[in-house]
This record gives structure tokens, C-alpha cells and sequence, in this order.
């Protein structure tokens, strides 16, 4: 199966989602050159709490006088780095599990097999809050690892049943009757054959971690301050939801729109990859 | 002189929900070094079941029974360790697959898979490796190998197809190549021109090959001795010249009388 560029037109939501979150990756990657002031810098406590969006402040100020569109741009940065990082370790994780699993004999695969039952079944938001709470605030690749070492199971039961059918394959009996060591076979002829399903089941991830990493700061216990993210900026929000809106509204929408972006090309993703498959 | 294979009593069953099914009861039979035997029988005889476990690549649901054994080399190849058996695998000993198509790994090129078994083997780095499969594609007949290379399988016909697997068996000249109906997925014309190609190389290289097939014409044009297998027993061990003029086998005169003759004026 190839995974080739389509000329057939794309769906307004498609495009919509796709330049949503190409401004939105675009903006992490430049907030440091575009941001017009110092994200963790403060102004007059005087004059400048707290101040509504203007021309000289597009996204208003905070509480301490921060303006809150360079804390926004950074935030972005930090936001989707970490989501991006989590990932990462997912894909990893699971590939490494599920890959593993899948091509072992039926002791080890039911072993660890338990294992992923056993992690299913443990709140992950309550195994990442004892975490943090053992181990501290943290910086955004800390959050991340956590995250992302958390988060895996789901994927890797994704990844071992797509190596169990391709473990089965004649291409892979032939790559032992060749002589073609156990690593070499599960790097070279399997995993290779499972990517399509690892993109649908990051598209799935990505949205889920997302959230998750906001609400995890928005509560206090997340990226630890001042690094800005979208979750950080609402977690400085918490307390005047009425009288600085501004605090609350474009995070949210921030999240929002990656979240549902992400699942409109997620589900656009599975279209094709079905269509591929038959 | 001393057979290169010598397979005793082999028993071999598969388990699954409905229960144990046994598809291959106590055979015995031998293969000289250098020699073109053939494994026939129908479908679910038992053929492939003894070619995978020549091979020790038998799926995990197969069980081979005690008193069984597989000398190559010497060796039983029932009591190897995998780290050993794996060694022999691809260098003294490969297997052609049915289906090319099947058998190739479709997102990897053709070329990476028959260098593969000399790089997985130690003889030689990519470069050579490289070098070593272009040189063998060649050999097998495929037109311009270096560009073939790297192409991926679904752009190859079938008998290409065919023909890239026997460059990857082949390769490191093993000893003995169990060739698992090599032609049956292919079309008629293409047929004789694999099976030409695969008896010129063992020639060549003086391997033994175990042919697997239902396909007595194919027999009868490739084979110095025949067995023939029926519900995983051995019914007839002969030569090709008596299994055809003095079956002894009530089985193999059925066979043989089931075999498409072209008569003229028919």
C-alpha cells in the first residue's frame, strides 16, 4: 500500500482544518521571532493589568500585566511541542510493544497483553496526577514523557493485531525460511506494514493529549510556571472568568479548533487509508 | 553415499478449536546430494506441512511428534537451537514459495530482499550484498537487474516474481531448495520457462531440490525419483521411469489416470 498525494479536491472542512493547524504550526515554530513582546515579561502593575484586548495588546493583558498574545504565541509553541513529543513516545512505545507482542510466541504475547489490560484499566489521569505529585512541577518535556508513557496502551493493542495478521503473511515466512533473524523481521517486514494503522491511531492520540496536557496545567499540576501554554494561560484565567474573558476565549479556541482539526483530517485520513486497503 | 536429507518417521499435527488434526503420520524418505526428487500428492496430503517442517518454520498451532527426526548435514534438525537452525536457513538450505506474489514483501524492493539473505547471512556489507543480488537477478534471467533492483514487486509479473524468489533461494548456492509448487500460481507458458530456469541452476550449483507438487507432467519432465504422498502417509517411493510405466500404487495409477492428456483428433 502506498500513501500517495490525491488530486481529488478536498472538502472545505479538509482544507479548513488544514490551514488551521498549518497556521497553528506555523505560529510554534516562529512565536519566538513574531511574539511583540517578552511572554513572561510584566508591565506596570499599574496600568497595565489586566487591560482588554487593544491595538498594543491583541489579546489583552493578565493578571500580573503579561500581554497575553506573545503568551499565546509561545504558549502554542508549548502546547503542540509537547503534544508532538508525547506522541513521539507513543508511536515508540507501542510500536515497540505491539511489535514485540505480536510476533512472540503465545506466552509472552499473553503477558504482555495482561500488562496493557492492566494499564487500560488504570485512570490514567489519576497514575499522571500521583506522578506529578511525586515528582514535582515540570518542565514541558517532563509533562510529555509522562504523557506520552501513559498513553501507549490503546496503540499498541492497534499495532500487535496489525502484526498478528501481517506476522501470518507468507512474505514474513519466507523472510525465516531465508534465515532473516527475529529483529530484522519485525523492523524490515513487519512494523513497516503497520504505519498506516499507527497514523489513523495518532491521529486519535494527538487529539487526545492535546486536551489532556491543558487540563493537566489548567489544574495546576501540568508544565510547571511561568512557561506559557494554552493550559497555562487558562489556568491564570481560573479566577476571573467574568470580569477578563479574554484570558479564557482564545486558549479555548486554540484547543478547540487543533482538536477538531485534528479529527477532520483524522477522519479523512481513515477514508483514504480504507480506500487504499480494498 | 550418505543422503544430504533424511527424513524419519516425521509426524506432524495441527491443533485448533475443532481439535488435532494430523497431517503428516510417520513418513520417511531421502534425498542425495545434488538430486531432483518430487513430493506429489493432492491437496492436504501432507506435502507442505513436511516442507515447513524440513524447514522448522512450521506455524505455532503444529506440533511434530516424539520419535521424529530431521537429519541434514548429519544433523537432526528437530533438536537444533534456532540460533543455529537460523544459520542454515537461506545458506544451506531455502525454500521457493507458491505464490511469488505472496512471498515477496510488498513495500520493500525486490532487490533489498535477495540481498538481504547475503547481508543476514555475513557475506558481505550492503555494497556487496548489492552487487551479488544484481549479479544473480541477472542470472535468473530478469532483463536490465540493476534498474529491476529497485523496483517493488507489484510492478514484476508473476513469472518475475518467481523468478526473484529463486534468485533469493538460490543465492548463497545452498545445498537443498524445497521448492513448494514453485509454477502452479503462474500462467501455463511462463510454467516450463521457471521450472527450466530452476533445473539449469541446480545443475549449476549441484543443489538438491525436494520439488513439491500435484503436477505429475511437471514430474515427469524435472524428476530423477518420485514420492508420493496421499493423507500424510508415503503411498510409493520410484523412479520417474517406473512410477509412470509400473505404478505400484493403487493411489499413484489414479493420479495418473487423473492427468489431462492432450489426444489428437479428440
Amino acid at each position: 500500500m502506498t500513501l500517495r498525494p490525491r488530486a481529488r479536491p478536498g472538502r472545505l472542512s479538509v482544507r479548513i482544518a488544514t490551514a488551521t493547524l498549518a497556521v497553528l504550526v506555523l505560529v510554534a515554530l516562529l512565536a519566538p521571532w513574531i511574539a511583540p513582546y517578552d511572554p513572561s515579561r510584566s508591565g506596570s502593575a499599574d496600568t497595565e493589568r489586566l487591560l482588554p484586548p487593544s491595538s498594543a495588546h491583541p489579546f489583552g493583558t493578565d493578571a500580573i500585566a503579561r500581554d497575553v498574545f506573545s503568551r499565546f504565541l509561545a504558549g502554542t509553541s508549548v502546547s503542540l511541542g509537547t503534544a508532538a513529543l508525547a506522541l513521539v513516545v507513543v508511536v515508540v512505545v507501542s510500536m515497540t510493544w505491539g511489535g514485540i507482542a505480536g510476533l512472540a510466541g503465545p506466552r509472552t504475547d499473553r503477558w504482555m497483553m495482561r500488562a496493557v489490560d492492566v494499564l487500560l484499566a488504570t485512570p490514567r489521569l489519576l497514575v499522571l496526577l500521583a506522578l506529578v505529585a511525586f515528582l514535582g512541577r515540570l518542565s514541558p518535556g517532563a509533562l510529555a514523557l509522562l504523557i506520552g508513557l501513559t498513553s501507549w496502551p490503546q496503540m499498541s493493542r492497534i499495532v500487535r493485531a496489525r502484526v498478528r495478521d501481517i506476522a501470518v503473511a507468507d512474505y514474513v515466512t519466507a523472510a525465516r525460511a531465508m534465515g532473516v533473524p527475529f529483529r530484522r523481521i519485525l523492523v524490515r517486514h513487519v512494523l513497516p506494514g503497520t504505519i498506516p494503522a499507527v497514523l489513523a491511531g495518532a491521529v486519535l492520540t494527538l487529539a487526545a493529549v492535546i486536551p489532556l496536557e491543558a487540563a493537566l496545567t489548567f489544574f495546576g499540576v501540568g508544565i510547571a510556571p511561568p512557561t506559557p501554554s494554552w493550559g497555562a494561560i487558562l489556568h491564570d484565567a481560573r479566577d476571573r472568568t467574568l470580569d477578563a474573558w479574554w484570558l479564557l476565549v482564545f486558549p479555548s479556541l486554540a484547543i478547540a479548533a487543533t482538536v477538531l482539526s485534528v479529527n477532520v483530517l483524522g477522519e479523512r485520513l481513515e477514508r483514504d487509508l480504507a480506500e487504499d486497503a480494498r | 553415499m550418505n543422503p544430504l536429507l533424511s527424513v524419519e518417521n516425521l509426524r506432524v499435527a495441527f491443533a485448533d478449536r475443532r481439535g488435532v488434526r494430523v497431517a503428516v503420520d510417520g513418513t520417511s524418505f531421502t534425498v542425495a546430494p545434488g538430486e531432483v526428487v518430487a513430493l506429489v500428492g493432492e491437496s492436504g496430503s501432507g506435502k507442505s506441512a513436511t516442507a515447513l517442517a524440513i524447514m522448522g518454520i512450521l506455524p505455532d498451532n503444529a506440533r511434530v511428534g516424539p520419535g521424529s527426526a530431521i537429519r541434514f548435514d548429519g544433523n537432526d534438525l528437530l533438536v537444533m537451537p534456532e540460533r543455529e537452525l537460523r544459520r542454515l536457513r537461506g545458506r544451506r538450505l531455502a525454500m521457493v514459495f507458491q505464490e511469488p506474489a505472496a512471498a515477496l514483501n510488498p513495500v520493500m524492493k525486490v532487490g533489498e530482499q535477495v540481498a538481504e539473505v547475503a547481508i543476514v547471512h555475513g557475506e558481505g556489507d550492503r555494497q556487496v550484498a548489492r552487487a551479488r543480488a544484481v549479479a544473480m537477478l541477472e542470472r535468473v534471467g530478469l532483463p536490465d537487474a540493476a534498474r529491476l533492483y529497485d523496483a517493488y514487486p507489484h510492478e514484476l509479473s508473476g513469472g518475475m516474481r518467481q523468478r526473484v524468489m529463486i534468485a533469493a533461494a538460490l543465492l548463497l548456492e545452498p545445498a537443498l531448495v524445497i521448492a513448494d509448487e514453485p509454477t502452479s500460481s503462474l500462467d501455463v507458458t511462463v510454467q516450463a520457462q521457471v521450472l527450466r530456469l530452476l533445473l539449469e541452476l541446480q545443475r549449476a550449483s549441484g543443489t538438491a531440490v525436494l520439488l513439491i507438487t500435484h503436477d505429475l507432467g511437471v514430474v515427469a519432465e524435472t524428476c530423477e525419483r518420485a514420492i508420493v504422498m496421499r493423507a500424510g502417509r508415503i503411498v510409493e517411493t520410484a523412479t520417474v521411469d517406473d512410477l509412470f510405466h509400473a505404478p505400484a500404487h493403487e493411489y499413484t495409477r489414479e493420479l495418473l489416470a487423473a492427468m489431462p492428456r492432450i489426444r489428437k483428433g479428440a
